[in-house]
């Protein structure tokens, strides 16, 4: 596998060559500033994107468009980084071997089109897709509350303090209202003049030839811009916030969210991995071993943490009378952590799974574009470091990250028909 | 050992049977560090009645009995549990149970050999005791809870209940509460002992390991084991009406707009073909007519008579295949005469059918970029015919669009079932 940064027309291309995959993968990344009001428009913008352009005026011209292509689709997400908001537009093209002569750079203008050739006409995008757009996003809302774990998760986040946390990654319903054509159009061109672009392209992939169509390819066009992300550093805890909220369920969700202070960098890349193998990530955790197995309180307990908003999350659903006693329980063995109770196999099995989920990283291509961004964009180590710097880390480093772990949201959706 | 070469896709699986009839399936991927490696058993929610192994009686077992006895394979009579054995050993486990089989697998990049040969181990020694029994009930108990939260499976279930007369797709693979509180050990071991002997079961295994290497492993394994020998498991016959069970239905949940669902039972050995072909021509007439690419969802949505896509979806259930067609909205009556009536005009356009034929291609393609994609392909090939065959991509790429017109127009259309599931607040 060799790697090559190339700096080019107010963008850096990424090339990492392999001939290991049956398919190829492209990968544009768009940084921008974190604004509230952008996650909203942003995820309005992914819908009116792939549902057309100046060339594939509906969506039975996109969908006919990427059938051709032998279903190279284009994905677009987004993600809250603290001071940044990120847009990728990502696809992934088979090998002509499998389907015909010069796929791939058939897929790359439809995803140059899709990104830059958007269907607006007189500063609006064409009204009759706009329209359908905003219907499909309005159902969105409507089946917001079907799903109880998302919907618990995001109430309990709509608690914390820092603005750029509280927000659902599609934004909110109540927005919806102050959306207008113009200011998606405006949207649109806010996310491409005042983007951060970086282009990351993997697999079998002749450098010269690619050069050459990029460099000839009018319509790929970025405008010169820095925005850089930046680690969420918390100084200090606030006070807990707790809340619950009766909805017509069977069960009831319990979501904590912690505020890790003070993380350093090796911290947050190196150090809370393993910290969270230890004590909720897997079935071999404490919160599993304890609350479910011992206990019998639930039948899925983890916890999760944000790299980029040093947050920790543990959700589960449980009994609403067993509440008090799975809270305690919780707190009992981050405390045990935090007293520096963690046994040698724990510890060691954590390193070794660890360093096994960075080795399995090299068998999916989008993986290896996402330990790149995440390298490049967001402040980690390449993906050799990161393995070299597992072995580094101690159980004195993991209770030290644990005492910085303070309770910031206690949240309880709680089933009207949960009566144990 | 036999080879099924898997024609355009560059891959290759070898097969074996063993002598106590366990049968092993294992592909090579050169190069990858990921492995997956998955035990089966032909033991899923549709069985619970059979004649138990050294029994002469068929008995009626609790439903969610073959999903209980997953939860409890994983309890040890000695040693770590299982969890944190293959923690030990870098894998990660899990295990599941739908309706035609239960499988238990780990996933890894390290200690091949000892992952693959502690899956087979832990998954041949059972250990049940009346304590260990009762503590899992309140863990099961809350499994079937979450899924209660989940409108969009109550609405699944419910279709496939009003589907089937006798298949018993319309229920859960957990159980009911009193059906999880009535299992006992007992139960359990019965179960495991009819349905786990390795006549029943099958070990796929896909990783960077010589094929023979892998195969020598079980047979090694197996061969310090001794099983009884076991002839035809004896399972209680269901026999399915042709007819649907209920033309029409309604019922009510915690949902914000209607959700409306036309579907479709179809008898697969009436049609006389290839089942591969009827299942490929199926996904493609759907495709056709009801997606993204169609007018008629286009129509619909401009006519605001729905507000997102149409949903679409084809199953295989034993000997019949259900179409499914649905939306969210408040439009019910104009979505369903709308639905119906397109069945009576389907568009079968070739260029369509070669679209869509690409993206299959693709999608198979696709699938065999990971491990977990490829395993994804051998379970759904082995599943649908309980073996791995070497010609179904081939079936895809040669398949011609007079063959797929031949095939459409002997499909019964009419066998239907319209189910409704509307909000909470509708209900009188």
């Amino acid at each position: 596998m060799e790697y090559k940064e190339i700096k080019l027309d107010n963008y850096n291309l990424h090339l990492i060559k392999t001939d290991k995959f049956k398919s190829k993968f492209i990968s544009l990344i768009l940084v921008n500033e974190f604004k509230k009001e952008s996650l909203l428009k942003n995820f309005i913008l992914r819908k009116l994107l792939t549902t057309s352009s100046k060339n594939l005026k509906n969506e039975i011209e996109v969908t006919k468009k990427v059938c051709d292509l032998y279903n190279s689709g284009i994905s677009i997400t987004n993600s809250m980084c603290n001071n940044v908001l990120t847009t990728n537009f990502d696809m992934e093209v088979l090998e002509d071997k499998y389907t015909e002569d010069g796929l791939f750079y058939k897929a790359f203008d439809y995803f140059v089109d899709t990104i830059f050739n958007p269907n607006i006409i007189d500063n609006k995008f064409e009204k009759e897709n706009y329209n359908l757009v905003i219907k499909s996003v309005k159902e969105y809302f409507e089946k917001e509350k079907e799903n109880k774990g998302k919907y618990a998760f995001d109430k309990a986040y709509s608690l914390m303090d820092e603005e750029n946390l509280k927000y659902p990654s599609n934004g909110l319903k109540e927005d919806l209202k102050n959306i207008t054509n113009e200011k998606m159009v405006d949207y649109y061109n806010e996310l491409i003049t005042s983007a951060n672009a970086n282009l990351f392209i993997i697999g079998n992939i002749d450098e010269k030839e690619l050069l050459n169509y990029l460099a000839n390819n009018k319509n790929i066009k970025f405008y010169k811009n820095n925005n850089k992300y930046t680690n969420l550093i918390f100084k200090e805890n606030t006070s807990i916030k707790k809340d619950e909220k009766v909805e017509n369920n069977n069960q009831s969700i319990l979501i904590l969210i912690y505020k890790i202070l003070n993380l350093t960098k090796r911290e947050r890349n190196v150090v809370l991995p393993i910290f969270n193998r230890i004590f909720g990530g897997s079935s071999s955790s404490r919160l599993f071993k304890n609350v479910r197995e011992k206990n019998s309180l639930c039948y899925g307990i983890r916890s999760s943490y944000s790299r980029t908003n040093s947050c920790l999350t543990i959700e589960s659903g449980i009994s609403h009378k067993n509440k008090d006693k799975v809270i305690s329980l919780i707190n009992k063995e981050l405390d045990d952590i935090k007293n520096g109770n963690i046994t040698k196999e724990e510890f060691e099995e954590a390193i070794n799974f660890r360093k096994k989920n960075l080795k399995q990283f090299d068998d999916y291509i989008d993986s290896l574009s996402y330990i790149k961004q995440s390298n490049i964009l967001f402040d980690n180590d390449d993906l050799d470091e990161r393995k070299k710097l597992v072995d580094t880390v101690t159980i004195d480093e993991i209770v030290a990250l644990a005492n910085k772990i303070q309770l910031n949201v206690e949240f309880i959706l709680k089933g009207d028909k949960d009566n144990g | 050992m036999d080879k099924i070469n898997l024609k355009y896709l560059d891959e290759v699986v070898y097969h074996e049977k063993l002598d106590n009839g366990l049968n092993i399936y294992v592909l090579r991927k050169k190069d990858y560090h990921t492995f997956s490696c998955y035990f089966i058993t032909n033991f899923g929610a549709l069985i619970d009645e059979f004649i138990p192994i050294n029994e002469k009686e068929y008995h009626k077992f609790p439903k969610g009995v073959a999903h209980f006895l997953e939860h409890k394979m994983f309890e040890q009579e000695t040693g770590p549990n299982v969890m944190d054995k293959f923690s030990s050993l870098l894998g990660t486990c899990n295990a599941f149970t739908n309706y035609e089989y239960t499988a238990y697998y780990v996933n890894g990049a390290d200690n091949f050999k000892e992952n693959l040969i502690f899956l087979i181990d832990y998954v041949q020694s059972p250990y049940f005791t009346d304590e260990n029994v009762e503590k899992e009930k309140g863990i099961i108990d809350q499994e079937r809870l979450m899924t209660l939260d989940q409108p969009e499976r109550t609405f699944s279930l419910k279709i496939l209940s009003n589907i089937f007369n006798n298949y018993e797709y319309g229920k859960t693979v957990v159980g009911e509460k009193e059906d999880i509180y009535s299992i006992t050990k007992e139960d359990l071991y019965r179960c495991y002992n009819t349905f786990y002997n390795p006549s029943n079961m099958s070990i796929v295994v896909v990783s960077n390991e010589e094929e023979e290497k892998v195969i020598n492993l079980i047979k090694e394994n197996q061969s310090k084991k001794k099983f009884d020998k076991q002839g035809t498991i004896k399972i209680k016959e269901t026999k399915e009406d042709k007819k649907v069970s209920k033309e029409y239905d309604v019922i009510y949940d915690n949902v914000e707009k209607p959700k409306v669902s036309y579907n479709i039972k179809i008898n697969l050995p009436e049609i006389k073909e290839d089942l591969d072909l009827v299942g490929l021509s199926l996904r493609i007439l759907l495709v056709s007519n009801f997606s993204k690419m169609s007018d008629f969802n286009l129509e619909l949505k401009n006519k605001n008579i729905i507000d997102d896509n149409i949903g679409f979806s084809i199953g295989k259930f034993i000997d019949y295949g259900l179409i499914t067609i649905r939306s969210n909205t408040i439009k019910e009556e104009e979505f369903l005469d709308k639905v119906k009536n397109k069945f009576k005009s389907l568009e079968l356009s070739k260029e369509k059918f070669e679209l869509i034929k690409k993206t299959f291609i693709a999608n198979t393609v696709y699938s065999f970029t990971t491990t977990h994609g490829i395993m994804g392909y051998l379970l759904d090939e082995y599943f649908d015919k309980r073996k791995i065959k070497e010609d179904y991509f081939s079936k895809l790429k040669e398949f011609t669009y007079e063959k797929y017109i031949e095939i459409i127009n002997k499909i019964d259309f009419s066998n239907d079932n319209i189910t409704i599931m509307r909000p909470l607040d509708e209900k009188e």
